[in-house]
């Protein structure tokens, strides 16, 4: 079995059903995406702190649209809710939900750009 | 390879800038700074992960010398070319995507110079500028939004000659306001990029972009 079978066959299964889906089973071409968002991951959280502390729902509301995107291409179903309810709430002009649902959001994007 | 040594002393940080950075402040693609690196245009070193670092002062020379537009002087130092490479211009304002779309081209369209920009603004600007065979525009973007800055560029004559694609997360649902500006435009729902966005380059840049092969796409 090739190197990258056996990746794959680690990988957990939104992420398997992502490569297959959003990466036409392209492997590689997957981790590479993955490593980039890993490291973008920092810039964002640092990003929406200070939209966060400044009260800047509509920058809030970019990111958490920008993340939404990445998250689901990536195959991170759960935490593409986490940015959605975050994109809802600075959508809708509420910003106590709104630094509530960033506080949830940094927590996992900090653990996933450690991985 | 024609890179500096890795500065003896602690680099200021702000003294360099990551490749990408300099891409972007070059107006080039990320493999054409690295050639150019490569080439000893510009002054570099590595990390000691293999990271390339431009120095700042090398950027700012280059600039200087070429004024705009900005011609890489590895191109102007080479024989002749028959042909441009294809330029295409991705206008998007998420990192990751554009991050995403580099990847893609650099794997499967290496030929194809891609040129990035933040926003409507950067991108109407970098489109009279370097005239793209393809323009790539997200439909929400920061200043102008996507849908005014397609209905502006298709409103030109000289914007004819570009082929435009228009990329978003949005559904179709969501999308409804903005149907005025998509009208006969094909539009990739992000999650659809890896497939989609190659096919259209194929259809568009017949002639420029060699057919993948088995070992580029594995």
């Amino acid at each position: 079995m090739a190197a990258h079978d056996r990746q794959f066959r680690d990988m957990a299964p939104g992420v398997r059903t992502a490569i297959a889906n959003n990466f036409d089973g392209d492997v590689q071409l997957y981790e590479a995406f993955a490593m980039s968002c890993a490291e973008q991951f920092a810039h964002d959280i640092a990003a929406g702190q200070a939209s966060c502390d400044a009260g800047d729902l509509a920058a809030l509301h970019r990111l958490a649209h920008n993340l939404k995107s990445a998250l689901t291409m990536l195959g991170h179903d759960e935490l593409f809710a986490v940015a959605h309810t975050l994109e809802s709430h600075a959508a809708a002009g509420d910003l106590p939900s709104a630094r509530a649902s960033w506080r949830a959001l940094r927590a996992e994007l900090s653990l996933l750009g450690s991985r | 390879m024609n890179l500096l040594d890795r500065p003896s002393q602690t680099p200021d940080p702000s003294d360099d800038c990551t490749t990408l950075e300099a891409a972007r402040l070059l107006g080039m693609s990320v493999r054409s700074v690295q050639l150019m690196v490569d080439r000893g245009e510009l002054q570099a070193w590595k990390t000691p992960g293999g990271h390339r670092r431009i120095a700042r002062s090398s950027l700012e020379q280059l600039r200087a010398t070429a004024g705009r537009p900005f011609t890489p002087p590895g191109l102007a130092s080479a024989a002749p070319r028959t042909t441009a490479p294809p330029r295409v211009l991705l206008i998007d304002d998420s990192i990751h995507f554009q991050k995403l779309v580099s990847l893609l081209m650099r794997q499967r369209f290496p030929e194809v110079e891609l040129h990035l920009a933040d926003d409507g603004i950067a991108g109407l600007a970098l489109y009279g500028q370097l005239r793209p065979q393809v323009l790539i525009v997200d439909i929400l973007l920061p200043g102008i939004d996507g849908a005014t800055l397609i209905t502006s560029l298709r409103s030109h004559a000289q914007f004819a000659h570009s082929h435009l694609a228009v990329v978003t997360s949005l559904d179709e649902t969501q999308r409804a306001p903005y149907a005025f500006a998509l009208d006969q435009l094909p539009v990739i729902h992000k999650p659809r990029l890896v497939t989609e966005l190659p096919e259209l380059l194929m259809q568009w840049l017949p002639e420029r972009v060699p057919a993948p092969t088995d070992a580029a796409m594995t």
